[in-house]
């Protein structure tokens, strides 16, 4: 039998810093358990009025979603409603999902893919890199943006991540400054990352939900006949076995057909500003009727590229699927960008650029349930609204449409 | 909580709070609201640990009587430090998201300083939980204990299997090619003895079916039980003393390549099983382990 050959290799012993990460993390560990089956007796403990009374939080200001944007998640994309769980954004994508990294409730690293940040602010001192994920975008915009990582810590992050993907070591500095890996199966850590994993369960649901919906566009196209296009929107709430039937020949207005609903462009009754627009049509998760809005169109011929800025729109959110569509039947995918009201195509063929710089273009938006904290009224949305009501609302993405 | 110390918040003292950048914006009686509202909170949950150091952060008649509010501000805030920005304050807005009333609101805040900040703050004077049983009662009991220095803390516990990693990317590579070599060369080296029985059950235990009682019972092995831990015991053995050409080679770090080499002979089992003609085994093996409970990947 050939010798085997194994390459030479050296082992080293682990710093006693990161020794001292790993006790000063097995203490706060142990004291959060402790203080965690008795805080939670003593919340329900509270005295105040249980009557409805109205305090006005700040609306979330909507800003565009940037790479290193420090994000703190709304109640409802977490599964915790009493952890405030904050991520940062380490890579926007151009499918409408960027990769978030949460972090750490703990002050140290647990792990080898958690990281010291170095930030001073104490809920972003350890930034959990192996439970980064795609979240879709149109989510990561409805949070409020606290801070931003700068462009040396983004780099020292994304590097880290590279590490906990391939299950390699950093080297040199920045080892000292992760955790130590999880060696055994009987590790403690290992519910700790359990726990954290589980976390960002409802930003996963809405994922595989925009996933599906965005999915289901490909095996529509090609179902029309006679001019009529039908688009099956997965998650679109009651009536979401149905078909959605969509003509953009017919005459101008808005009918019901038993469970296929038929939209044709409605009538403008204002003059004509000289710009072109296309029709948009923003279908609601939970919304039977869908809201009707206009989009002003820039083109630029010369790299075919083509904007829709959507106009009148509160609530416009980036990342949310978009199919354009025509009448002369072509039909392209997108999302919307920038704060949410923008749709952008580029690098179109010319007879696909010629196609969607048409007046008679569509645009349909699969837009989520509308968030309490952008409701669009000056001052906020009241927050309270009555008694025994829980201003949150869960939303079921998980179903897809039969067909 | 003496009556003194009962307070009543009003809507509009947290509209107030929410408002303003700080308690120390806030009118007099707001601030005075405030400040014993998570004074009040802090103590109770500090007290349990130790009464002095819930008088050192929540005395009324102290220097600050806002310390414990201000902890509060302190610890929630998440923006960049010096600045005080009403971003980094968006804790206030996550704190009244969803929250159905102000009881509902009040249970959160309290949730926050009674878990979180007072974990914050007995970390950093060194407060240890440690599971002690109870001699006479054999219950187990959590006990407090104030530690010199981290520094020193659960050195008993630093186990040997969380010290060693490689020394360098290029050392992090040799094991990773070392490990599959080792992969390969057990899975030949079971080709020679018995093989059937060892290569069953590596792959068993590698697909987390430990009971070798399961593994008789199922009928896919012809020999008696104490052959079977026999083999099993043969099969440890081969694990523990694989050669990995290295000088006093110590047990920690004999299991850190040990643990290293397992993912590999997964690989080659899980072939082995595919390419395997005993349909009976596979379903064996592919039922039992869809029934078993997810240990998690312990690979961090």
């Amino acid at each position: 039998m050939a010798r085997r050959v194994i390459p030479p290799f050296a082992l080293a012993q682990v710093s006693d810093r990161r020794r001292k990460f790993l006790a000063r993390w097995r203490i706060e560990r142990g004291l959060d358990l402790d203080l965690g089956r008795h805080a939670v007796a003593a919340s329900h403990n509270c005295t105040a009025e249980q009557a409805a009374v109205s305090i006005r939080p700040s609306p979330i200001v909507k800003t565009a979603v940037a790479d290193g944007d420090i994000r703190l998640l709304r109640e409802t994309d977490v599964s915790d409603p009493n952890r405030f769980v904050y991520v940062t954004v380490l890579k926007r994508r151009d499918n409408g999902t960027a990769v978030v990294a949460p972090f750490s409730p703990y002050s140290v690293p647990a792990t080898k893919d958690e990281w010291l940040t170095g930030l001073p602010a104490k809920p972003l001192q350890v930034l959990e890199l192996w439970n980064a994920q795609p979240v879709p975008l149109f989510a990561l915009a409805n949070s409020w943006r606290v801070h931003q990582l700068d462009a040396e810590a983004l780099r020292v992050a994304r590097e880290l991540y590279r590490h906990s993907l391939r299950g390699s070591w950093p080297n040199g500095r920045l080892r000292e400054q992760v955790g130590l890996a999880v060696l055994s199966p009987g590790d403690e850590r290992l519910s700790y990352l359990n726990e954290e994993l589980s976390l960002m369960g409802p930003l996963r649901q809405r994922l595989l939900a925009m996933v599906a919906a965005s999915a289901d566009y490909d095996a529509v196209v090609h179902t029309g006949k006679d001019g009529a296009r039908h688009f099956y929107f997965a998650a679109l709430a009651s009536h979401s076995s149905a078909a959605i039937r969509f003509e953009a020949r017919e005459n101008r207005r808005l009918v019901e057909v038993d469970c296929e609903r038929v939209w044709r462009p409605c009538q403008r009754l204002a003059a004509a500003t000289g710009g072109t627009y296309a029709e948009v049509l923003i279908f609601t998760v939970g919304k039977k009727t869908p809201s009707m809005k206009r989009a002003l169109l820039t083109a630029t011929s010369h790299d075919a590229s083509i904007v829709w800025q959507i106009q009148d729109w509160p609530d416009a959110l980036p990342g949310l699927p978009v199919c354009i569509c025509t009448s002369s039947h072509l039909c392209l995918e997108s999302f919307t960008c920038g704060t949410g009201s923008t749709v952008r195509l580029t690098g179109l063929t010319k007879s696909e650029y010629l196609a969607a710089i048409r007046p008679s273009t569509w645009l349909l938006v699969h837009a989520p349930p509308k968030c309490s904290h952008c409701g669009g009224k000056k001052g906020g949305r009241q927050l309270f609204p009555s008694e025994g009501t829980n201003g949150s609302r869960r939303t079921n993405h998980g179903r897809r449409a039969r067909r | 909580m003496d009556a003194a110390n009962k307070i009543l918040m009003e809507p509009h003292n947290w509209q107030e709070w929410i408002d303003a950048c700080s308690v120390e914006n806030c009118q007099p009686d707001t601030a005075h609201k405030l400040s014993t509202f998570g004074r009040n909170r802090l103590r109770s949950a500090l007290q349990r640990y130790d009464s002095q150091l819930a008088h050192q952060y929540c005395d009324p008649e102290g220097r600050n009587a806002q310390t414990a509010w201000l902890k509060v501000e302190q610890y929630l805030y998440a923006g960049p430090l010096g600045e005080a920005t009403r971003e980094g304050k968006a804790y206030k807005n996550r704190l009244l998201n969803g929250c159905a009333n102000l009881a509902h609101f009040e249970a959160r805040l309290t949730l926050k300083i009674q878990r979180e900040i007072a974990r914050w703050i007995l970390a950093d004077e060194c407060y240890h939980i440690a599971q002690r049983r109870n001699p006479d009662t054999g219950r187990k009991t959590y006990i407090a204990t104030r530690l010199e220095s981290l520094d020193i803390a659960d050195t008993e516990r630093q186990s040997a299997d969380i010290d060693i990693e490689p020394a360098t990317s290029e050392d992090e590579s040799a094991i990773a090619k070392s490990a599959a070599e080792q992969a390969n060369h057990v899975w030949t080296t079971l080709d020679t003895q018995r093989p059937s029985v060892r290569k069953l059950l590596l792959t068993c235990f590698l697909n987390n079916i430990f009971d070798i009682q399961l593994i008789l019972t199922s009928g896919l092995v012809a020999c008696r039980q104490s052959q079977l831990y026999n083999e099993r015991k043969k099969l440890f053995t081969l694990l523990s003393s694989l050669d990995w050409d290295i000088r006093n080679l110590g047990a920690a770090q004999r299991a850190y390549l040990t643990r290293r080499m397992m993912p590999h002979l997964k690989g080659i089992a899980e072939e082995w099983l595919a390419r395997v003609e005993n349909r009976k085994l596979r379903l064996f093996i592919e039922t039992v382990r869809n029934t078993l409970p997810d240990r998690g990947d312990p690979n961090g």
